[in-house]
């Protein structure tokens, strides 16, 4: 059998070299608070990511949630905001302190939208102006509350300077 | 997020000027798509391939997800710049303008080591970032409708007493396709009033597929033939029958240069689609143990063969050259890689003794979607007159003989309020990412308070000088800008004194509006 790695006697000289020691114990420490924190943690995103997705399709017109509305990860928003396009809600959404992705992966040099939003049948205006947002642990109600004045706006703006959008159709 | 813009096109993006609509604007100028392809690209469309300049709206065209879409609009475009050739390994020729995207992976700096592939992603690149050996994606079509039995309803000539009785309905079954396939190469039909005959020619040495023929027929129809004869150093197979000859004409043609496979048929599930390839391929084709080859006079067919082998996932080349005699051109495709020619010895149903290859480096492949195929060489020339670019629902792009096409979306609309040749104001609405909105607001900014004239000299490098640069995928967004004050002072003169702006060409324009 040839070694894995060469070099020290580790394993039976099959793999050199000590252990990623910090990231086994990390793993390990990671996993007993998953363990511990999971089910609970995902009850509290899951009811964030409801509030964001209610509250965004509540407040703005012509908004498509993207994929099932309950069977999806427990921190996983994603709408389809028609008539604008991505980069530029995004772009808006960083001045203000907000990190999210978008459905064009514009600002990467790319002008195709996700494969994903497009394979579940979205066209690809639409799917430009797709938006995810993704609460963790660190999210809090407060700052749910913080997008959910911030986006409208921004989205109002966006759309009165886009051609595509016409009031009151 | 990275930000990849400068202070200024943030300043105006975040805080663009001018944004609306002006009251009764003296002039209004629409663009978008500012990018291109020379007049005789070929489209495929979902039941021909067509030059775009005849492609018209509503027509449905092969888009990049191997779908067919509508085109909701042809542009046509007064050009004067660069047109880049790309010559693509296995599918020929497309020329585009420089900042057309085109669906690709950037592999040139990856020779030799393919490894590396897997970690790149496909991408819209510009004609002008690309370089041999980039791998150009084409779509593998998708769109697939399984039908079992088509109507036989070619009415009965009135004082036809005696023909025998036809079934009403033909199985959509292996023989029926391979029929089809022999009919495509080595058949005929002559079609007189109440009188027809369907023929078929084969070598004498291809007497085994005439007998296939034979049986077919009567299997399928209950027909006998009606004559055979020697002829040279080949057979001939005739059946009389008016409707069968009408049938077959209608069909799939009359005459080697018009011979199509029926748009049905090239939807049919790939797995039916075998016996079709097996059929055609006896007849017009030849194989050994090093390549493959086909050869038809016919256009049409020779793109639907290839649309045929890509959904079998053969690598294939093909190849147009002029032809002997009376016929224009012939077109020639080629299967040589080693997987591909077993695959279709297979569908043909002979043998092949190939040695396994020596390990070549990999230079096509297929994955779920794409056919993979490198760029072979890319020339650029100067080119001064028309070109085009359509507008395709939903998926924004569409498939030329060698590349997949993007129709870039940003739409960009400029108002203006004119008096004694000064613009007094300026506004604009725009569709499109932060570059867009940053080059028309500054554009507006830009052409306030300026006479028509100097409003005219602004060209897409200053507004991009005075947005501090622009990063090179966004160039086109100041190219949209500019042409969109150019467009709405050219509405503005054709209002006013009917005649447009001299010398201004726009970069685009709907041929709905002017071609008809």
């Amino acid at each position: 059998m040839v070694p894995f790695l060469h070099g020290g006697g580790q394993e039976k000289n099959r793999r050199a070299s000590t252990e990623n020691v910090p990231d086994i114990v990390g793993m390990g420490v990671a996993c007993e608070m998953a363990i511990e924190e999971m089910a609970a943690e995902a009850l509290r995103e899951t009811a964030l990511r409801d509030k964001l997705i209610k509250g965004i399709l509540d407040r703005i017109p012509d908004v498509i949630l993207n994929g099932h509305p309950t069977n999806r990860l427990p921190n996983n928003v994603n709408v389809a905001i028609k008539y604008v396009e991505g980069e530029s809600i995004l772009l808006n959404l960083d001045m203000m302190g907000i990190a999210g992705s978008s459905g064009s992966a514009c600002t990467s040099g790319s002008l195709e939208p996700s494969h994903v939003l497009l394979a579940i049948g979205l066209p690809h205006e639409i799917a430009h102006g797709s938006l995810r947002l993704t609460p963790g642990r660190q999210t809090t109600d407060d700052d749910i509350n913080y997008v959910l004045e911030t986006l409208p706006p921004i989205i109002d703006k966006l759309r009165a300077m886009s051609p595509m959008y016409k009031k009151g159709k | 997020m990275a930000q990849p813009y400068s202070d200024k096109v943030m300043d105006h993006f975040m805080h663009p000027r001018n944004v609306g609509e002006i009251e009764n604007p003296d002039g209004v100028g629409k663009v978008g798509n500012p990018i291109c392809v020379s007049a005789n690209t070929l489209i495929l469309g979902n039941s021909d391939m067509q030059e775009i300049e005849n492609i018209e709206i509503d027509k449905k065209v092969l888009g990049h997800d191997g779908k067919y879409h509508k085109v909701l609009k042809n542009y046509k475009n007064d050009y004067n710049g660069k047109l880049f050739s790309l010559q693509v390994h296995n599918l020929g020729i497309t020329q585009t303008t420089p900042e057309h995207h085109i669906l690709a992976l950037k592999t040139s700096p990856y020779v030799y080591k393919h490894k590396a592939y897997k970690n790149l992603k496909p991408d819209w690149l510009c004609a002008e970032e690309l370089e041999k050996g980039d791998m150009i994606l084409y779509p593998i079509p998708k769109e697939t409708i399984d039908i079992d039995f088509i109507k036989f309803d070619i009415p009965k000539p009135k004082w036809d007493y005696k023909s025998k009785v036809l079934p009403s309905t033909i199985e959509i079954n292996d023989d029926f396709l391979r029929l089809a396939g022999y009919y495509l190469s080595e058949g005929y039909v002559r079609t007189q009033k109440c009188k027809g005959t369907l023929g078929f020619v084969f070598h004498e040495k291809e007497i085994v597929y005439l007998t296939d023929v034979i049986f077919i027929i009567k299997r399928l129809l209950g027909l006998e033939p009606s004559n055979i004869r020697n002829q040279h150093n080949s057979c001939v197979l005739e059946f009389y029958s008016a409707r069968l000859a009408r049938f077959f004409e209608r069909a799939f043609g009359k005459g080697a240069a018009n011979k199509t496979i029926p748009h049905w048929m090239m939807l049919l599930p790939e797995e039916k689609q075998k016996p079709l390839l097996c059929g055609l391929w006896r007849g017009d084709g030849c194989i050994n143990n090093e390549s493959a080859k086909y050869v038809t006079i016919s256009k049409q067919l020779a793109f639907q063969i290839r649309q045929l082998l890509l959904r079998q996932k053969m690598i294939f080349s093909s190849l147009t050259t002029k032809a002997h005699g009376i016929h224009k051109e012939s077109y020639s495709i080629y299967v040589k890689e080693d997987k591909s020619i077993k695959k279709l010895a297979e569908i043909i149903g002979t043998e092949i003794n190939r040695k396994p290859n020596k390990k070549s480096p990999i230079k096509s492949w297929f994955d779920d979607n794409y056919f993979y195929t490198p760029i072979r060489n890319i020339e650029v020339s100067d080119f001064k007159g028309k070109v085009y670019n359509l507008e395709v629902e939903d998926c924004h792009s569409y498939v030329s003989s060698a590349l997949s096409l993007h129709n870039c979306g940003d739409i960009m609309e400029m108002q203006l309020k004119i008096n004694d040749g000064v613009i007094l104001d300026a506004k604009f609405r725009t569709f499109g990412c932060g570059a867009a909105i940053a080059t028309s607001s500054i554009a507006t900014e830009m052409i306030k308070g300026k006479t028509l004239e100097e409003a005219l000299t602004l060209t897409n490098k200053a507004v991009a000088e005075a947005l501090d640069g622009l990063p090179p995928i966004k160039m086109h967004c100041s190219v949209l800008a500019e042409d969109a004050v150019k467009a709405a002072i050219d509405d503005y003169l054709k209002k006013t004194t009917g005649k447009g702006l001299p010398g201004f060409k726009p970069h685009e324009e709907p041929l709905e509006e002017h071609g008809h």
